[in-house]
C-alpha cells in the first residue's frame, strides 16, 4: 500500500519532454509572431477577436478545472482524489493569463464597439475604465484564491513527498503541521472560490462576449458561460488524467470506477451546458423580440456561421451526450481522451461562434492560418506551464486526508454518511 | 419463484447474515442448487454469488424512450397539422417548442416501459407469499432455500445447521 | 451513527403506526375543516364565475398561478432529495427519503387542481386534451401551458410510481406484522413480496433507473413551468434565467416545508437515532447552497433590468423595491435571502426548533417571492392604460387555506397509515450485524 502512495513526478527530465517543451516554445513564438503581424496589418481586429476567443477558451478550461477541486473538497468527496493534481495543474496558467488579459486592453477600441460608439443609457456601465477596472479586480481576486488554493495543496504534498524520502518518522502521520493548517486552509478556500467562480466569469461573460453587441441582453448568459467552463475543465482533466494514466504511476491508484464517476460527472454537466443554451434559445426563438433575436439570427439563421454553429451542437453537446450514456465507453482510455478533445475543440469552436459574429463583418468564417497559429500559441503556452507544474510538484496529493481515507476504508462500510 | 411444479426443498433460517455465504457455498459444493435468499434488505454481494447480470431493463428503458419521443413529437406534429394555426409568425411544426414535448414523451416513455419491464422481468406481480414463507424475513433474518428431492432433506439440513442456521423447515416450494 | 439492530428500527419506525392519540385527531379536524372551508369556496366560484377572485385586468394571473408554482416547486425538492441523493450516493438522505417522496407526490396532486381550479369553467377541462373531435381542434403544442399539462400530469404519475416502488418492501414488513384486514391490505399492496435475492435485484434496478428518470423530468417541469411566464414578453417575466432560477426556488422552498414536516415528526414518534441531527444539518447546508444561488440569480436580473436600457424593464424591477407590493420584496429578501445564512453557524443548524421556526418563515417568505414574481410584472407592463393592482380576494384566501389544509391532512393520514422512514433504507444504513465473540453488535438481543 505505502509504494502505491509513493508520489511520482509525470514530466521527468526525459528527452520527450524536453522534445516536447521545445516544440511549445516555437509554437508560443509562432503565434506571437503571427499576432503581432495580424496588429500590424490591415485587418488588426482579426487577430483581436481570436485573441480574445483564446483568453476566454484557455482561461475558462483552466478556472473550470480548478472549480472541480474547489467542489470535491466542499463535499468532502473521495472518488475524485487521484486526479486531484492533474485538476490543479491548470493553475499554473493563471499568472500568465491574468496578464494576457491586460494585453486586451491595447486592442479595446478595436474589440469593444461602445468605446468608438457609446451605447445611450448604458455608459455608466460600458466605458473602458470601469470594465477594466472590475474586470482586472475581478480576475485578480479569482486567479489568487485559486493560486492559494493550488499552493497550499501542492506544497503541503511535496512537503509529504520530501518528508517520505527522506525516511521522516513523521512521514505516516497526515495530521502533521502545515498539512493540517494546509488542509483547513482549502476548506476554507472551496467555496470563496465556488462563489467567486461563479460571479466573476459571470461578469467575464457578460463584460467580455456580451457586451460585444451591446443592445442584447440574456440573463443566463453568465451562468452559462461558467457551466461551460466548468464542464470544459472537466474534459481538460479527462485528457491529462488518459495520458498521466498512460505513462506514469497514476494507473496504479486510478481503477475503472474512477473514470466512470468522472465521465457521469462529464456527462452531467453536458447535459446542464446544453439545457441552459436550449434555454436562451427557446425564449428568444419565442419571443421574437429584434433585439434578442439579431444576436441569434446573426449566428443561426443564415450563411456559414449556421453550419459552424451545428459543427459546435454536434462536437460540443449531441455527440458527448450519446456516446456518454454507454455505461462502459466511460472506462476505457482511448475513447474518453478523444471524446474529451472533441468537447475541447468543441468548446472553443463555441467560443468563436459567439465572440467572432459581433465583430467580424465579413460574410465568411475568418478562421485560417493567422488563427490557428495564434490558437497554438496559447496551446503551447498552457502546455508549458501544466508541465512545468506537474514536473515540480507530486503527482498524488499524499497529504490530503480523504485520499489515504479513500484507501485505508477500501471502500464505504454500510453505515458511511 | 418462477413458475414451476412444486418440488420439495429446504428452508434455512439464519439470523447472522455473514453466516450465508458460508451456507450457499456448503450447499453448492454438495452439487445442490441454492433457488433463493431471503433478506430484509438488499444484499450487494448476492449479485455476485449468483452473477445476476444487470438486467436487460436498461435496453427497454432506452427504447421506451425512444418511442415516446416519437410518440410525442408525432402527435404534436399531427395536431399542428390538422388546422395550420400560423401564431405570431411561427412556423405551424416548429422543432424548437416541440423539443420540449417530446423530451418529456421520452421520459414518460421510459417509466412506462421501465414498469411493464419490471413487471414482466421481475415476475413480482403475485399477490400471496409462499407457505414457507417466514414473516422474521422482513424483519432480521435470512432465509435459503434450497429445492431438493425428499430424501436427501435431511442431509442438506445439517448442512445448513452446521453452517449456522438457527431453524431449518423442509418445505415443499 | 451509532448502531441500531434491525428489530429495533422495525419496532420504533413501526410504533409510530400504533393508534395516536388525541392531538392527532384535534390537528387532522382543523385540517379537515380547513379543507371544507376550501372547498366551499371553490364550489361558490364554480357557481358565481371566476369573477369572485380577484383577479381581473390586467393581472389575469393570480393565488391560483402562484399556488400552482408553490406546490409544484415543493415536489421538485422532495424528488431530487430521494432521487438525485440516491444516485450520487448520499447515504445520509435514507431517513428522509420517504418524507420526501411523499412529500412531493401530495404537493403535486395539489398543485395539479389549480389550473383546474382557475380555470373557471373546471367541468370542460377536456378541451384541454387532445382527442379527436367534430371541429377539428387540437391544443396548440408551440404553448407552454401545453407543455405544462404534459409535465404536471406526468410528474405526478412518475412521482406516485416512484413512491410506491419505494414502498413495497415496506409495504410487505407491514404485511408480516399485522394481522386481520391491515395484513389482507398490505399483503395486496406489497405484490407478494419476499425479499428474495431477485427481487431484490429487480427493485434496485427499477428505483434506480426511476430515479434517474425522475431527476431528469424534474429539471423539466421545473422550466416548464417557469416558461409558463418567460415565453412571454412580459417585463419581468421574460427573462432567460427562469429556468434554473425556478428550480433553486424550488429546491429552497422545499427543503424549508421537508424540515417543516421531519422536525414534528422525529419528535413525536421518538426517531431522533434514526433521524440524527447530522441529517437536518445537511438540509439546511443545501439551503445555504441556494440561498447563495438565489442571490446572484437576484442580483443578475436586477443588474439586466438595469442594463437592458429599456424603460418598461427598469420600470417593473424599480417598482419589485419601491412599488405597492415594495413589503412583499422585502419579507422575501430578508427571509429567503438573509435568514438561511443563519445556518453557516453550527448553533443555528443543530437547533431543531430553531430549524423549524426558520422553515416555516421561509416558506412564507418563498410565498410571497412568487407573488412578487407572478402579479407584479403584470400589474405595470407596456401599455400605461392597462395598469391596474390586484389583490386576493376572500375566495382566493379560502382555497388557499384549503391547499395547505389539503396537504398536511394527506401528510397526517400517510404518516398513521405507512411507514414515513423507509424501513428497508434505515436497515441498508446499518453495518451488517457481526459476530463479535458471542457479542451481538449491530443486533437486537
Amino acid at each position: 500500500m505505502k509504494s502505491e502512495l509513493d508520489p511520482q513526478k509525470v514530466f521527468g527530465p526525459t528527452r520527450g519532454a524536453r522534445a516536447m517543451a521545445v516544440f511549445c516554445g516555437l509554437l508560443v513564438l509562432a503565434g506571437v509572431g503571427a499576432f503581432l503581424a495580424g496588429v500590424l496589418g490591415p485587418q488588426p481586429v482579426r487577430v483581436w477577436q481570436v485573441y480574445l476567443v483564446n483568453f476566454l477558451f484557455w482561461s475558462g478550461v483552466s478556472f473550470g478545472s480548478l472549480l472541480f477541486v474547489a467542489l470535491m473538497n466542499l463535499v468532502q468527496a473521495r472518488w475524485g482524489r487521484p486526479f486531484k493534481r492533474l485538476a490543479e495543474a491548470p493553475a499554473a496558467f493563471l499568472p500568465l493569463s491574468y496578464l494576457l488579459f491586460w494585453v486586451l486592453y491595447l486592442g479595446r477600441k478595436r474589440i469593444f464597439p461602445w468605446i468608438e460608439v457609446p451605447v445611450p443609457g448604458k455608459e455608466a456601465w460600458l466605458n473602458p475604465g470601469f470594465m477594466f477596472l472590475r474586470e482586472g479586480v475581478g480576475l485578480f481576486l479569482l486567479t489568487a484564491v485559486s493560486l492559494a488554493l493550488v499552493y497550499c495543496s501542492a506544497r503541503s504534498d511535496l512537503e509529504a513527498a520530501r518528508g517520505e524520502e527522506e525516511g521522516d518518522a513523521s512521514k505516516g502521520d497526515r495530521g502533521q503541521g502545515f498539512a493540517k493548517k494546509s488542509w483547513k486552509v482549502q476548506t476554507v478556500l472551496s467555496p470563496v472560490l465556488g462563489i467567486l467562480y461563479g460571479t466573476v466569469l459571470s461578469l467575464v461573460a457578460f463584460d467580455l462576449i456580451m457586451s460585444l453587441t451591446p443592445e442584447w441582453y440574456s440573463t443566463l448568459f453568465g451562468a452559462y458561460f461558467f457551466i461551460g467552463c466548468f464542464y470544459a475543465g472537466l474534459a481538460g482533466i479527462v485528457v491529462l488524467s488518459a495520458i498521466a494514466f498512460r505513462h506514469t504511476e497514476l494507473r496504479s491508484v486510478v481503477k475503472p470506477r474512477h473514470f466512470h464517476n468522472l465521465g457521469k460527472l462529464l456527462f452531467g454537466m453536458c447535459l446542464l451546458t446544453g439545457y441552459f443554451f436550449f434555454s436562451q434559445l427557446l425564449l428568444i426563438w419565442y419571443g421574437n423580440l429584434p433585439y434578442e433575436t439579431r444576436f441569434l439570427i446573426r449566428r443561426f439563421g443564415r450563411g456559414p456561421w449556421e453550419t459552424l454553429a451545428w459543427v459546435v451542437f454536434f462536437l460540443y453537446v449531441a455527440m458527448p451526450a450519446l456516446i456518454l450514456i454507454n455505461r462502459r465507453i466511460k472506462m476505457k482510455l482511448i475513447p474518453m481522451f478523444l471524446l474529451a478533445i472533441m468537447v475541447l475543440v468543441g468548446k472553443w469552436l463555441e467560443c468563436f461562434l459567439l465572440v467572432v459574429p459581433s465583430l467580424w463583418k465579413g460574410e465568411q468564417i475568418p478562421l485560417g492560418v493567422q488563427e490557428v497559429l495564434i490558437t497554438g500559441g496559447f496551446f503551447g503556452a498552457m502546455v508549458l506551464c501544466v508541465g512545468a507544474f506537474l514536473h515540480r510538484y507530486p503527482l498524488l496529493p499524499v497529504s490530503d486526508p480523504l485520499f489515504r481515507a479513500g484507501f485505508e476504508g477500501n471502500g464505504l462500510s454500510r453505515s458511511e454518511w | 419463484m418462477r413458475w414451476k411444479r412444486p418440488t420439495d426443498g429446504v428452508l434455512g433460517i439464519f439470523s447472522r447474515e455473514e453466516d450465508l455465504r458460508g451456507a450457499i457455498r456448503s450447499v453448492e459444493e454438495t452439487g445442490d442448487r441454492v433457488e433463493a435468499v431471503f433478506s430484509p434488505l438488499p444484499l450487494g454481494e448476492m449479485g455476485e454469488v449468483f452473477s445476476l447480470k444487470p438486467s436487460a431493463l436498461r435496453y427497454l428503458v432506452l427504447g421506451g424512450g425512444l418511442l415516446g419521443l416519437l410518440a410525442g413529437l408525432g402527435l404534436a406534429v399531427f395536431a399542428s397539422l390538422q388546422w395550420k394555426l400560423d401564431v405570431s409568425g411561427k412556423p405551424v411544426v416548429a422543432w424548437v417548442p416541440f423539443t420540449v414535448i417530446g423530451y418529456e414523451c421520452a421520459i414518460l416513455g421510459g417509466v412506462a416501459f421501465t414498469l411493464m419491464g419490471v413487471l414482466l422481468l421481475g415476475r413480482i406481480l403475485r399477490f400471496r407469499v409462499p407457505r414457507y414463507y417466514d414473516a422474521r424475513f422482513t424483519e432480521d433474518h435470512f432465509g435459503v432455500l434450497v429445492p431438493c428431492p425428499s430424501h436427501r432433506q435431511e442431509e442438506v439440513s445439517t448442512l445448513l445447521k452446521t453452517a449456522g442456521a438457527e431453524e431449518v423447515h423442509e418445505v415443499r416450494t | 451513527m451509532e448502531a441500531v439492530s434491525y428489530r429495533e428500527i422495525n419496532r420504533r419506525i413501526l410504533g409510530s403506526l400504533l393508534p395516536p392519540g388525541k392531538p392527532y385527531y384535534l390537528a387532522l379536524l382543523a385540517c379537515f375543516s380547513g379543507m371544507v372551508i376550501g372547498a366551499s369556496c371553490w364550489v361558490y366560484q364554480i357557481y358565481f364565475g371566476l369573477g369572485v377572485a380577484g383577479v381581473n385586468h390586467p393581472v389575469m394571473w393570480g393565488t391560483y398561478l402562484i399556488n400552482f408554482v408553490f406546490w409544484i416547486e415543493i415536489g421538485h425538492a422532495g424528488s431530487l432529495t430521494s432521487a438525485l441523493l440516491y444516485l450520487s450516493g448520499a447515504k445520509w438522505r435514507n431517513p428522509v427519503g420517504r418524507s420526501a417522496e411523499t412529500m412531493t407526490v401530495f404537493a403535486v396532486a395539489i398543485a395539479g387542481l389549480f389550473p383546474f381550479i382557475d380555470l373557471g369553467r373546471s367541468w370542460i377541462l377536456y378541451w384541454l386534451w387532445p382527442y379527436p373531435n367534430q371541429r377539428n381542434l387540437w391544443p396548440n403544442f408551440q404553448s407552454p401551458l401545453i407543455f405544462d399539462e404534459i409535465a404536471a400530469a406526468g410528474y405526478l404519475i412518475i412521482s406516485s410510481l416512484f413512491l410506491y416502488t419505494g414502498l413495497i418492501p415496506d409495504l410487505a414488513v407491514l404485511r408480516d406484522h399485522h394481522r386481520g384486514v391491515r395484513r389482507k391490505i398490505y399483503g395486496f399492496l406489497s405484490l407478494g413480496w419476499t425479499g428474495s435475492h431477485r427481487q431484490w435485484h429487480h427493485y434496485k434496478t427499477a428505483y434506480m433507473f426511476f430515479a434517474f428518470l425522475i431527476t431528469a423530468f424534474v429539471v423539466c417541469v421545473a422550466s416548464i413551468v417557469s416558461w409558463d411566464f418567460a415565453l412571454t414578453i412580459v417585463p419581468g417575466y421574460h427573462s432567460t434565467i427562469f429556468g434554473p432560477y425556478f428550480l433553486v426556488g424550488a429546491v429552497h422552498s422545499g427543503m424549508a416545508m421537508l424540515l417543516t414536516l421531519v422536525i414534528p415528526l422525529r419528535r413525536i414518534f421518538g426517531l431522533e437515532k434514526l433521524i440524527p441531527i447530522r441529517v437536518l444539518e445537511n438540509v439546511a447546508k443545501i439551503m445555504i447552497f441556494t440561498t447563495i444561488l438565489l442571490i446572484y440569480i437576484y442580483f443578475v436580473e436586477f443588474f439586466m433590468a438595469w442594463y437592458s436600457g429599456h424603460a418598461a424593464e427598469r420600470t417593473t424591477f424599480w417598482l419589485r423595491v419601491f412599488g405597492p407590493y415594495a413589503w412583499q420584496f422585502w419579507f422575501t429578501v430578508f427571509t429567503c435571502m438573509f435568514l438561511p445564512l443563519m445556518f453557516f453557524f453550527k448553533r443555528v443548524r443543530t437547533r431543531p426548533m430553531g430549524l423549524f421556526v426558520i422553515s416555516i418563515v421561509i416558506n412564507i417568505g418563498m410565498w410571497f417571492e412568487r407573488f412578487v414574481i407572478v402579479v407584479g410584472p403584470l400589474t405595470h407592463d407596456f401599455i400605461p392604460y392597462a395598469w391596474g393592482h390586484y389583490w386576493p380576494s376572500w375566495i382566493e384566501w379560502g382555497i388557499l387555506l384549503g391547499s395547505f389544509s389539503f396537504f398536511f391532512f394527506l401528510f397526517l393520514i400517510f404518516v398513521k397509515f405507512l411507514p414515513s422512514v423507509s424501513i428497508t433504507e434505515m436497515k441498508e444504513m446499518q453495518e451488517a450485524p457481526v459476530r463479535v465473540e458471542g457479542t451481538m453488535k449491530g443486533r437486537g438481543a
